[in-house]
């Protein structure tokens, strides 16, 4: 995602090796995706699923019919 | 010691053979290790691992550049990547422009992974070398058309475990 639109950023993060990193956002389980330190994604989805789920946590309707250019 | 089994690092390499089209740099945020045990901080530990992990991918294609900095020794560069634990590494694609030698402003890294990239990590690692090698993204074209809609910054955060 972070490679096809500019405004976005991924980090993986080893929770292992950061555990009061993780603490912070309450990792209990993995893989957990949070999105701008707030919304947050539990367990892994397909593609277009996690892709939507990650609009949703902005308030962005994915359903919403997308505007071209 | 290696990491990768002589079979793994052929299929490795094989993969980098038939998809890496562009320059990729690991850029890696390396702590020395002090010889010192802190509790509670393992970074160090998983350094002078992450760090040859990273020369064995690197050794696997001439697509693939590694380049570790100390970040005690240049923490302005570890700032601009917004670099705060370690080991870090930043996947950069290298444009052409930056094989020149010409010095060319350095973009903060967009990929990142924080600790060594072990286990199913390491299969995300070689997918991020490939996808930041390629042109063109990897997602189906109807991902694409939904990631349009985000027009402000996002930061998405993947806590994952070694296994």
């Amino acid at each position: 995602m972070a490679m096809a639109n500019p405004n976005v950023r991924a980090d993986v993060v080893s929770a292992n090796e950061f555990p009061s990193f993780s603490a912070q956002f309450a990792v209990q389980a993995v893989p957990k995706t949070v999105v701008n330190k707030r919304g947050e994604i539990l367990g892994a989805r397909p593609e277009g699923r996690f892709v939507s789920e990650v609009l949703l946590s902005l308030g962005i309707d994915p359903s919403a019919p997308q505007v071209e250019g | 010691m290696a990491f990768l089994r002589p079979a793994d690092a052929a299929r490795v390499r094989q993969r980098f053979d038939d998809e890496l089209v562009g320059d990729v740099r690991l850029l890696a945020f390396i702590q020395p290790s002090t010889g010192l045990f802190v509790p509670g901080r393992s970074e160090t530990d998983t350094g002078r691992q992450t760090e040859a992990l990273l020369r064995e991918v690197a050794g696997l294609s001439d697509h693939v550049h590694v380049e570790v900095v100390n970040p005690r020794e240049d923490p302005v560069r570890a700032s601009l990547h917004g670099v705060e634990r370690f080991p870090a590494i930043v996947v950069q694609a290298l444009e052409a422009d930056t094989e020149t030698g010409s010095d060319v402003a350095e973009e903060p890294g967009r990929v990142r992974f924080f600790g060594l990239p072990s286990g199913y990590e390491f299969m995300t690692l070689l997918d991020t070398v490939v996808n930041a090698s390629q042109p063109d993204t990897r997602l189906s074209p109807s991902s694409v058309g939904l990631l349009d809609a985000i027009t402000e910054p996002v930061h998405l955060q993947v806590f994952v475990t070694p296994t």
